[in-house]
């Protein structure tokens, strides 16, 4: 059996990089919460940065801590034992104001004690559970529920606040975006016709949309590659295609392919790039988050699709950057490899990093983002949180009458019938009553309703219904 | 190919050292690269020694014998070969495998990009000409001078014309293949008129004058009365005479840095057509 065991990390930024999630060096503690069969190997020393990054990247990869957790895994509160969901309260808000409990300008060995200091890091699993370990184990596929993500969320709003850095202000701002490729008149084509979205300081942003909605070409824009005309495009208050040089420095990006000479090591591509960034990581770090340590004396042109894609990323997050741009960061992934993915990503968004991601995957966009945006034929369609664009489409319940049956479909308040032969469907905003009065009334009757089906409106039914139906009503975001 | 505006200050160490970071991955894939590596190293020197093999190539210097002729070839040849040819298969392949749209997206500046990835095939030239010029100097008969200023200059303004040439040509070249094809009118010019493949005296005036405008006769005529202040057409001009004559290579080398910078600027692609 293995013994699972709660424990603290005390984080001391020795080394003035960071590490995984991207510590600022200002922080000079950060606490980390985490799982390990082995404490002994976290507790008693003072863990160099590094020795703390490997561990935790080691632990990450043999034990998935979820993504749930590593985000909660940055904190400068002590950890409560009983594992509620963090609440950002104005009270923790205010601990970890500067002057108040860590103040920045305090050296780690001034720090007041902390379970980590005193060696009392590893906790006895009380009672019969193992205290949050089910959120903590297993499978992250499996524990992200819908409450699981909202909580995802709050904990990485939570670290985000804590460390100073969740206010409002847009680090994007896009207004009444065009790009036109080609002649003009009938020889071009408009990808991008009228988009209008902002996003804020620390949140991730998706955009969803067919191929060909303009995901990429908006990215571009957004990158500063091609010029919108007309239309406005602002990141970080800048013009990113005039003002290029100001606004890079701060961002990484991604783009739909590769683009690394073949005929370079992983290690060599690492390398070039990190000597055009004024201020980057360890390129061995960045591989290792990216898992691809292992290949760096590889040529890139024998790397899989999937593996250029990791070390793509690797290179957008080796300059540290405050915003992030990734055009489908996961095409061509293998599951575990996407699941590291999103751990890094959302590593990085706990501390702080604004993300804009494009995916066809829709649980990537459920899972990940803050709020998303739907593309198609080059405008939003739909925008706003996940649960938003999910709820714009009524709840399904969908079942067989029995054959012969003289029984009509029920009159139920609140939803909508339609009848395909023996199928019936009923659509409505309200899943739950509806359910309850169609089993009363089936119950009432016995009738068996063969192939009874209830889901929830889903992101993914809002998907394929806003870009099959095309409701091109332009929505801003 | 807009550079980074001018409110944008780089420290001039920070751009060394991103030059410096692409010119060493360059570097290495010239070395992987095998056919890139024969033209930048083996054209010149097989190329120049031909010429001046060739029965009626143009009559090697009185003075130092065939040494100043062989140099000015292998200069030529080095500039037309590692610096230009090479630059423009460098520059379509790298724009179609993407890497200057994903260079783009990093913090390199633009001048950055084109700078570190021009400058391994320029330091192959500059070398293969260093080699020849410190071989050359053994022979006697070469009265260099003061005036081999003359040559490094005639050797600077080619190389930054034929640089900025092949990011003009590559403009027009499509593919790495392509290169073959869009760098020979260049080629075949800067050479008929050079006055390496046949003199140039016996030409009509009209066409003589077109020759000297173009920028490896300018290159040549310059490395000429560099290295053996022999104006081209044979006779010893004095040191202040040779600068004079120098004049007018010199406005010709300028023209074309503008003229090639200008056109860089205007059509120069950084993503493959779509």
């Amino acid at each position: 059996m293995d013994e699972y065991t709660s424990l603290y990390i005390q984080l001391s930024v020795i080394d003035d990089h960071d590490w995984l999630l991207n510590v600022p060096t200002v922080e000079p503690t950060a606490y980390l919460y985490g799982q390990a069969r082995d404490p002994g190997r976290w507790t008693g020393h003072r863990l160099s940065i590094d020795a703390v990054a490997q561990e935790t990247i080691r632990l990450v990869r043999s034990r998935w801590i979820g993504v749930l957790k590593l985000s909660g895994m940055l904190r400068r509160d002590r950890y409560s034992a009983r594992r509620q969901p963090p609440r950002c309260s104005a009270n923790q808000a205010g601990h970890a104001r500067p002057g108040r409990r860590y103040s920045p300008a305090r050296r780690p060995d001034q720090q007041p004690q902390s379970r980590a200091a005193q060696g009392t890091v590893s906790r006895p699993r009380s009672g019969g559970g193992r205290p949050g370990h089910e959120a903590c184990h297993g499978r992250p596929g499996r524990n992200v529920t819908r409450a699981g993500d909202a909580r995802h969320r709050r904990i990485r709003r939570c670290a985000g606040r804590l460390m100073g850095m969740d206010d409002d202000t847009a680090v994007i701002s896009v207004r009444n975006l065009h790009r036109r490729y080609g002649a003009p008149g009938r020889g071009g084509f408009d990808a991008v016709r009228g988009v209008t979205f902002s996003v804020r300081r620390g949140e991730l942003f998706a955009l969803l949309g067919t191929n060909g909605a303009g995901k990429t070409t908006t990215m571009e824009l957004l990158a500063g590659l091609a010029r919108a005309a007309p239309g406005s495009v602002r990141v970080f208050g800048r013009d990113p295609g005039r003002e290029r040089g100001r606004v890079r420095g701060r961002m990484g990006i991604m783009l739909q392919e590769g683009g690394f000479p073949p005929d370079l090591t992983v290690a060599e591509t690492g390398r070039m790039w990190a000597g055009t960034l004024s201020a980057p990581r360890p390129v061995a770090e960045a591989l290792e988050l990216a898992g691809l340590r292992r290949r760096e004396g590889v040529a890139v042109r024998s790397l899989s699709g999937g593996e250029r894609r990791r070390l793509d990323l690797a290179m957008a997050i080796l300059g540290r950057p405050e915003l992030l741009l990734l055009d489908e960061p996961t095409t061509g992934l293998d599951p575990e490899s996407r699941r590291g993915t999103w751990l890094l990503i959302s590593g990085l968004l706990a501390a702080g990093t604004t993300v804009v991601l494009t995916t066809h995957y829709l649980e990537e966009a459920e899972h990940l983002a803050d709020r998303l945006a739907i593309m198609h034929q080059g405008r939003i369609v739909h925008a706003g949180t996940p649960a938003q664009v999910a709820a714009a489409r009524p709840a399904r319940i969908s079942f067989r009458l029995p054959p012969g049956t003289r029984e009509r479909v029920p009159e139920i308040t609140g939803a909508a019938a339609s009848v395909t032969g023996s199928r019936v469907l009923l659509e409505t905003q309200d899943l739950q009553p509806a359910l309850t009065a169609l089993l009363a009334w089936a119950s009432a009757r016995n009738l068996t309703l063969a192939g009874l089906d209830a889901r929830p409106a889903s992101l993914a039914e809002a998907f394929h219904a806003l870009a099959a139906g095309g409701h091109a009503a332009e929505v801003a975001a | 190919m807009t550079s980074a505006p001018a409110t944008t200050i780089i420290p001039a160490r920070r751009r060394a050292h991103t030059i410096a970071a692409l010119a060493r991955a360059e570097g290495v894939l010239l070395r992987r690269s095998r056919i890139a590596l024969l033209t930048a190293v083996a054209a010149p020197v097989l190329l120049a020694g031909a010429v001046k093999a060739l029965p009626g190539a143009a009559p090697p210097a009185r003075a130092g014998g065939a040494a100043p002729g062989l140099l000015i070839a292998l200069t030529a040849f080095a500039l037309l070969y590692p610096v230009y040819h090479n630059l423009v298969v460098t520059l379509a392949g790298r724009r179609e495998q993407l890497v200057l749209k994903r260079l783009r997206t990093g913090e390199a500046t633009d001048g950055e990009i084109l700078a570190g990835t021009a400058l391994p095939a320029i330091a192959v030239a500059w070398a293969q000409i260093a080699v020849a010029a410190v071989a050359a100097a053994a022979v006697p008969g070469l009265h260099p001078g003061a005036a081999a200023v003359l040559a490094l200059a005639g050797l600077a303004g080619g190389t930054a014309v034929f640089a900025l040439l092949a990011i003009v040509t590559s403009a027009v070249t499509r593919s790495a293949e392509l290169a073959q094809v869009t760098t020979l009118p260049a080629l075949a010019i800067s050479l008929a008129g050079s006055g390496l493949l046949f003199p140039l005296t016996p030409l009509p005036d009209a066409v003589r004058l077109a020759a000297q405008a173009l920028p490896l006769t300018a290159v040549t005529s310059l490395m000429r009365l560099g290295l053996t202040a022999t104006a081209a057409g044979g006779q010893h001009p004095g040191l202040a005479a040779s600068l004079g004559g120098a004049a007018v290579p010199v406005l010709v080398l300028a023209a074309w840095i503008a003229a090639a910078g200008w056109a860089a600027r205007r059509w120069f692609r950084w993503e493959p057509r779509r």
